[in-house]
């Protein structure tokens, strides 16, 4: 069967691809194809002559090779395999069979495309290879109507509706248009569309937001209806990475672990319109601060500094900016967090309750392409640059706070030396390496600058190097190196009236080195093998007075010094189809090293300075104090069926390093302690059970787990302590015990229109000093609730989008108000009324709650457009809800006042714009 | 607190009316910045009046600071309480009556038995003056290098201080007075001490200060009303007798007397090597009116022990205004005084020995303002009239209203005074003198009218 048709010329309608190839002759061409494949072609010279057409595929199949090579002629060709020739005809097709249900007089196209009808069933968000995306080809071409001798009317009606394949929804405004001859027409809200068309062979377009473009070839014999059915714009296949791991929540035999990805966060409203993963993170189970805007994470109802917050490996010690309110990571250039809140993999410890491993993307290797917002309070970039084609990039990213000009530029001297800023940038350097390697390089720095009182301006900032080499050392052994340097420090610059005027400082420095190998032992195990080596040395901290005839001393403490190693083991194990186990053993063991002095204190005693028994002077970089122990960590998972599965693990796990804090909250000015030879290291047990479900092709995830840890040696402080610029901080250091316990409950949906997460934590966090003496118990020795004990947390994240371009989203959260220390009675001194307290945390703040609401339109996606925009305008606490951050007590004027203080009372409205290039 | 003390103007408001004025600029300038951010996050009083425990009421509180100073010695004892302010709050309406009775609330320990033992075998025995304040029978000075403890009998129970030893001796020098405008774009005078280190360990400071400042009532007259025979409840109309005399005691000119109530702490110096200069006492704002006539202050300067240091700087650190984003963990500060049984109840305050000195200045407004307007007077002294009578208390039948409280009832109530004739036909319902609140024409309603000993003009 032949049919003769016209194919005209693609007017318009480039092509993605092949536009920035080489082009070359199309006669060279077909003759080198003819050596290569062994086919014979069959054709007129004039009609090759002066075609210039873009450089052959690398496909096997001539057809594919020859619909490529093609496309933009007046070309078409028909395969005979068999014969082993090519017939290349100019404007007519040649067809090999008549296609079902073509004598149906209103024959459905779809019914004769069997392809589409298999697309239209993926479930949604729909995954395409390229192949799959060119649409005109695999559907073939639909006939309409019934030719009849009888009828001669100039043109026929076509009629039918656009669907999308995912959703069967209408497509409302899909631009129809009729190749070469000027007719088009726009479907209307329910995706109708009615075209006049001449008898004969046409292509028609469609186009609209939010749906990939595609192209449909018809033959009108008679009037007739053609349904569309279109996908989503491949925009959408940021979802891949969801759908990638849509089973993990089922699958993975590590339990208590999240995953933030940025870019999937971006709807999420939150306060001045800033991009915050660290936040979201707030909002999932088991993961929560003390309060709206301050910093620091409670784990599981661990301490804010039981967390180890790695970016591309390397340690930052405050990943956030102005008392927790902004993250200090890049939304542009960060690609995900994975939070593990119970056993973490072996390669990774040294802190008790959480690791935060937070990942940049890998710039992009193809062109040159970037990002950018500008909000309220920041602005930010971000840059990627090829290095290499395909091979290696480099991502930029730099973002600022400019609230300092608008400080300066108002008329109000008593602001002119006021000061609130912030800046971090991030380099990233990734680069495959042979292969099967890739290595990747981060550069890091923040800092923070602000003044809170006139007369002293507080800074802090982090910095950070590090580097990761992933290699093949075998056909079926990976190795990866890890190296880094962190260091974080803050200072404070005190410019009074009197002669009082000082600069004081605090840094660490941290230096990383780690090895291991994974590599499969048989078909069950999978091991992972590797050494960890850490150096620590701090600047406990210096004071030196500021001017002349300073009546401050200079205080230096001695820097402290401190080597942390770790030897670990761990196997992948799935001894069946159900079972599958992470064993892992960790050997962590550390010292404080010299040079130093150290204090022994009389056995009986309280340790202040009257009872030292003598002191001990180590030498340059001589062991101190050995500590370390094994630590296990174990993780199973059993699938009870396809789509579920019970999940359990136990560990344990050593800390070295501590803050030293006398605020209720963690503050900028807290510092890191190494442990030495009288700060003993803090030690955590945690074990939990959870049941893990999907539902609907992973449409829905729901979890529920339930988990106890124990904590020893856990770090807090006399009342009143001098913590910093303090030598001999452990006499005022309490060391005591932890209790964690709770169930989590999270349901996500991840795909569809509606997606977001619901979560419920039913959790308490309890801690006990109970030392040998009076002044080394709190509360007698009794279990208190910690300051970030909330036994009720609800948080509800969700985001509906309307069309591609529109959406909303909400959050929401409810937190039962969170312990505070209260006055049990006021007495008079000095003139003045003064209340006194007694049981830590015996009270509670009123519960906490708060809407955020958010609209989100992206800019229209017209193919040539320079830039990609993207609009956020949200609410941050719609309800205006005046949330009691801290209730204090303050002596004023005489008398007591009892005030309570919120962060945000008022629903704060703001708009970023983010652009995309 | 001193009977003559009265809230007037709130001049610590200065803060918020600063902050109010940045939050409108921000929005003049529609610019929303970190700083307006910060200006979200609110503070508010809680109209607390009652701790919800009282675990910490009826505590024993001892305060004591001993010096080195030959002078009368005194402890105050006092129980604590489960109320959150233990003064009334006052605001002074001029036209209404002031509380009368107690304002202040403390309850005062009383029948203690007190001494102060040395040592050196010194004992200074003390006796109860007014309830709750216990002073020394002899005038005493605490000499150094001894240990003293303070031993304390009330309520059944014996209490005993730890040992007192003075560490060191310095002299505050060089009080003065500047005018400046503070951080916050407040114009006003900033009283500063220095101090020069003596012997012995003089790192930890701490400042107290007692101002006295001249009131000068702004309609004072020489004739006052003298209200006789007065009968609110004779029928039918009510009787009194209303004469103009001359006043007899002085009213026009008084001195009020304040003690500092904030602890004035500056940060630990090197002690001998570096003597200490400009440090801040108290700042007065230019609007403030105690500065209006002649101001003196006198500032004394303790050189404390690091113990005491810490108390108080412990103290101050809990009950300061805080940092919005992160708090001081509050916790159980007791006193340097148990039980001598060693049972473990809590006594709070705090008892300490330390060496003191003194500087008084003076000075007049118009030494730092010439030539400029003085404060305003805080309160309305404008003449207001009323009826002279009011009708009869046992009257049965309808009142009339709308006219305010007759002279007598106010004359009766002690809340005016006396300026002229009403001859303009001033007020709703003139009468036939004109009078202004009593705070505008007697001063002693601010003040005592006894110039103090130390008074220079």
């Amino acid at each position: 069967m032949v049919l003769v048709m016209s194919l005209l010329p693609t007017m318009g309608f480039a092509q993605e691809s092949k536009t920035d190839q080489e082009a070359s002759d199309l006669l060279t061409i077909i003759k080198k194809l003819e050596a290569e494949k062994g086919v014979t072609f069959f054709y007129l010279d004039t009609w090759l002559e002066g075609i210039e057409v873009a450089d052959i595929s690398a496909s096997d199949d001539i057809r594919d090779i020859l619909t490529d090579l093609l496309a933009d002629t007046e070309l078409n060709f028909f395969v005979d395999r068999e014969q082993k020739r090519v017939y290349l005809l100019r404007n007519t097709l040649v067809y090999d069979q008549l296609p079902e249900g073509f004598f149906d007089a209103e024959a459905d196209s779809l019914q004769a495309t069997p392809e589409a009808r298999q697309i239209a069933q993926l479930p949604p968000p729909v995954f395409l290879n390229d192949g799959a995306r060119q649409r005109t080809r695999n559907l073939g071409i639909a006939r309409i109507g019934k030719a009849s001798a009888d009828d001669l009317a100039a043109s026929y009606t076509l009629t039918g509706r656009a669907l999308r394949s995912d959703t069967g929804e209408p497509i409302p405004d899909l631009a129809l248009r009729v190749r070469n001859l000027g007719i088009g027409t726009v479907t209307d809200a329910q995706g109708n569309y009615q075209l006049q068309l001449p008898r004969g062979y046409h292509v028609l377009s469609a186009t609209a937001m939010g749906v990939a473009s595609m192209e449909r070839q018809v033959v009108i014999y008679g009037d007739g209806t053609l349904d569309l059915e279109l996908e989503e714009g491949i925009e959408l296949l940021d979802e891949v990475v969801v759908e990638a791991d849509a089973a993990a929540n089922v699958e993975e035999a590590t339990s208590g672990t999240e995953t933030i990805e940025s870019e999937a966060s971006k709807n999420i409203p939150l306060v001045l319109g800033e991009r915050d993963i660290l936040q979201v993170a707030r909002n999932l189970p088991g993961i929560s601060s003390a309060g709206e805007g301050s910093s620091g994470f409670n784990v599981r109802g661990g301490r804010t500094d039981q967390n180890l917050i790695l970016l591309d490996d390397g340690v930052i010690y405050n990943p956030t900016h102005f008392f927790g309110i902004f993250q200090a990571l890049n939304p542009f250039t960060t690609d995900r967090l994975d939070i593990y809140k119970a056993a973490p993999p072996v390669e990774y410890g040294g802190r008790l309750s959480s690791i935060f491993d937070i990942r940049s993307t890998n710039g992009n290797t193809e062109k040159i392409s970037g990002e950018g917002s500008i909000g309220p309070v920041t602005a930010n970039l971000a840059l990627e640059v090829p290095l290499k084609q395909e091979r290696s990039s480099l991502i930029a990213g730099a973002r600022g706070a400019y609230a300092d000009w608008i400080l300066r530029s108002l008329d109000e001297e008593s602001l002119q030396n006021s000061q609130a800023s912030f800046f971090d940038g991030i380099v990233r350097v990734h680069s495959l390496v042979g292969e099967d390697g890739a290595i990747g390089a981060t550069g890091y720095f923040s800092r923070d600058a602000f003044s809170i009182t006139q007369d002293s301006l507080y800074q802090y900032s982090n910095a950070l190097l590090s580097l990761r080499w992933d290699h093949k050392i075998s056909e079926n052994t990976r190795g990866t190196l890890v190296a880094g340097n962190s260091d974080y420090r803050f200072g404070i610059d005190f410019d009074g009236e009197s002669n009082t005027d000082f600069e004081l400082d605090y840094g660490i420095n941290q230096t990383q080195l780690k090895y291991f190998l994974q590599r499969p032992l048989g078909d069950k195990h999978r091991l992972t093998y590797g050494v960890a080596a850490n150096f620590y040395s701090v600047n406990p901290g210096s004071r030196e007075a500021q001017g002349a005839n300073n009546a401050l001393p200079d205080i230096l403490i001695p820097r402290e010094q401190a080597l942390e190693g770790a030897l670990f083991i761990g196997d992948t194990w799935t001894p069946s189809e159900k079972w599958q186990w992470e064993l892992g053993l960790r050997f962590p063991f550390y010292t404080a090293l010299g040079e130093a002095t150290q204090r022994e204190y009389n056995e009986g005693e309280p340790r202040s300075d009257a009872s030292v028994s003598g002191t001990t002077e180590y030498g340059s970089l001589e062991p101190i104090r050995w500590y370390g122990g094994p630590e296990a960590r174990l993780a199973g998972r059993y699938f009870l069926d396809e789509t579920s599965s019970v999940k359990f693990s136990l560990h344990n796990a050593y800390q070295f390093i501590h803050t030293l804090s006398n605020n209720t909250t963690i503050s900028p000015i807290d510092t890191w302690k190494l442990s030495d030879f009288n700060i003993a290291p803090q030690q955590a047990y945690q074990g939990s059970l959870g049941y893990f479900r999907n539902f609907q092709d992973n449409t829905y995830e729901f979890s529920v787990e339930g988990y106890y840890k124990w904590m020893v040696d856990v770090l807090d402080f006399k009342t009143g302590s001098e913590l910093f610029l303090n030598q001999n901080v452990e006499t005022e250091v309490l060391q005591g015990d932890g209790q964690a316990y709770g169930v989590e409950v999270l349901l996500k949906k991840n795909k569809g229109k509606l997606n977001g997460w619901l979560g419920y934590t039913y959790s308490r966090s309890l801690y006990r000093f109970d030392g040998e003496f009076e002044e080394e118990r709190i509360n007698d020795g009794e279990f208190f609730p910690s300051n970030f004990d909330k036994p009720h947390d609800f948080s509800l994240i969700a985001n509906y989008r309307f069309t591609r371009r529109y959406s909303v989203s909400m959050n929401f959260v409810y937190q039962t108000g969170r312990p505070i220390t209260y006055p049990v009675g006021t007495f008079r001194l000095n003139n003045t009324d003064y209340v006194f307290y007694s049981e830590r945390n015996a009270f509670r703040i009123p519960d906490f709650y708060r809407l955020d609401l958010g609209i989100n339109i992206e800019g229209n996606h017209r193919k040539n457009k320079l830039a990609h925009s993207f609009w956020t305008i949200s609410v941050y606490n719609v309800l205006g809800r005046n949330n009691p951050y801290s209730v204090f007590f303050v002596s004023e004027g005489g008398e007591v006042k009892a005030l309570q203080s919120s962060i945000f009372a008022i629903p704060v409205p703001s708009i970023t714009y983010n652009f995309k290039f | 607190m001193e009977d003559k003390e009265i809230l007037y103007m709130d001049h610590q408001d200065q803060t918020q009316a600063i902050i109010g004025r940045i939050v409108r600029q921000l929005f003049r300038l529609f610019t929303p910045s970190l700083l307006l951010m910060l200006l979200l996050g609110c503070v508010e009083e809680l109209p607390l009046e009652e701790l919800p425990d009282n675990d910490g009421a009826g505590l024993l509180v001892v305060e004591a600071v001993l010096t080195d100073q030959l002078k009368t010695q005194e402890v105050l004892l006092s129980r604590s309480s489960s109320r959150v302010d233990l003064e009334t709050d006052t605001t002074f309406v001029p036209l209404l009556p002031t509380l009368r009775g107690e304002r202040d609330s403390v309850d005062w320990e009383q029948g203690a038995l007190i001494v102060l033992r040395g040592g050196d075998g010194s004992q200074y025995d003390f006796t109860e003056a007014l309830p709750g304040q216990y002073l020394s029978n002899s005038q005493f000075a605490l000499s150094q290098g001894v240990d003293y403890e303070l031993e304390i009998a009330t309520g059944g129970q014996n209490y005993r201080s730890d040992p007192l030893r003075i560490e060191g001796v310095a002299t505050v020098a060089n009080v003065r007075a500047e005018r400046i405008t503070n951080d916050f774009g407040v114009e006003g005078i900033q009283i500063y001490a220095d101090a020069i280190p003596g012997s012995g360990a003089t790192s930890r400071l701490r400042y107290t200060y007692e101002e006295t400042y001249k009131i000068i009532a702004p309609r004072w007259n020489e004739l006052e009303f003298e209200l006789t025979n007065y009968d609110p409840c004779a029928l039918p109309v009510i009787t009194y007798d209303l004469e103009l005399i001359r006043r007899e005691v002085e009213r026009q000119v008084c001195y009020n007397t304040r003690p500092s109530d904030r602890i004035i702490q500056p940060q630990a110096t090197s002690g001998t090597t570096g003597s200490l200069t400009r440090q801040p006492i108290r700042f007065i704002p230019r609007d403030d009116f105690i500065i209006t006539h002649r101001y003196s202050i006198l500032v004394r300067q303790l050189v404390q022990s690091a113990d005491a240091y810490g108390y108080y700087e412990t103290l101050n650190n809990f009950s300061e205004s805080q940092n919005l984003f992160s708090q001081i963990q509050p916790g159980a500060l007791t006193a340097n005084v148990s039980r001598t049984d060693g049972s473990d109840e809590i006594v709070l305050g705090y008892v300490e020995a330390a060496n003191a000195s003194e500087q008084r200045i003076f000075f007049d407004y118009a030494d730092f303002f010439p030539g400029e307007a003085p404060p305003p007077f805080p309160f309305f002294c404008e003449d207001r009239s009323a009826p002279d009578a009011h009708r009869s208390r046992c009257a049965s039948g309808m009142f009339g209203g709308g006219c305010p409280l007759s002279l007598v009832e106010n004359i009766d109530l002690d809340l005016i005074t006396f300026t002229g004739i009403n001859g303009e036909g001033i007020g709703t319902c003139p009468g036939t003198y004109t009078f202004v609140p009593k705070v505008c024409g007697d001063c002693r309603t601010l003040g005592d009218n006894v110039v103090p000993d130390f008074w220079e003009e």
